[in-house]
């Protein structure tokens, strides 16, 4: 593969903050359901909003990769189109909340979408596996299952998990900034609303 | 014919860190970006209510 091969570290980390995220606002979700604490849409909103950034992060990268090692810059495979849908799932997400005026009924459906879209999260992931593809299967790539293999010396699994700690503790201070923005966000349009009634 | 070395993929690496960096670096300047106008906001309705005091 030559000097390409070392994207994957920021591939795959890139792939896992997003699924992280995604994970994260559906958890969000539940808890705001359940709750009805208006701090948990805002958790969920920033977390979706840098989980789509991550996964376009590793879908363009994995299309970097795939240039020289599969001679496309894509391909119809199960792994590609399904993480595409996946980020297509929250980009609605994020569309569809626009249209919604009343903060109350927004939070109640972005609750209930963030649940509900999860489920293109474990699809993303297992597709390599149901289905047959060329995408190599890293974690856990001693399934008999799994087509394609991508065997690491030790150098690179350290290299790997620090990138992945590298990229959660990333994703951890992203998501507490946008947290503190959509608190603050939330003021500003109160303190908007309370002066023009004034 | 037998391979001579690992492909000559270097550039294409370049362009893959790019892609990740750029994201990561457009989603920073969008929050960045927001913040800058909330704070605007934020003035704005400080010097709007001190107004409506006096």
């Amino acid at each position: 593969m030559g000097d390409v091969q070392r994207v994957f570290y920021f591939h795959v980390a890139s792939g896992w903050v997003g699924a992280l995220a995604f994970l994260v606002a559906a958890v969000s979700g539940g808890i705001y359901l359940a709750r009805g604490k208006r701090r948990w849409d805002a958790v969920g909103l920033a977390s979706v909003e840098i989980g789509l950034a991550f996964t376009l992060a590793n879908l363009i990268s994995g299309s970097v990769w795939a240039r020289p090692i599969w001679n496309t810059w894509w391909t119809w495979d199960p792994r590609l189109v399904t993480a595409s849908v996946m980020e297509l799932v929250y980009v609605a997400y994020l569309l569809l909340r626009q249209g919604i005026e009343d903060p109350d009924r927004r939070a109640r459906f972005g609750a209930v979408y963030a649940i509900v879209g999860f489920l293109s999260v474990p699809l993303t992931f297992l597709s390599i596996r149901i289905f047959r593809t060329i995408h190599p299967v890293v974690v856990g790539n001693n399934d008999p299952t799994a087509q394609g293999t991508f065997d690491m010396t030790p150098p690179m699994l350290q290299t790997f998990f620090v990138s992945l700690a590298v990229f959660t503790l990333l994703y951890g201070v992203l998501l507490w900034h946008r947290v503190r923005m959509q608190s603050l966000a939330e003021t500003v349009e109160e303190r908007k609303l309370k002066l023009l009634s004034a | 014919m037998a391979l001579e070395g690992p492909a000559q993929t270097f550039n294409y690496m370049l362009l893959g860190y790019g892609v990740i960096l750029g994201c990561i670096a457009v989603l920073l300047a969008s929050m960045v970006a927001r913040y800058r106008s909330l704070m605007r906001d934020t003035r704005m309705l400080d010097e709007l209510e001190a107004q409506g005091k006096r």
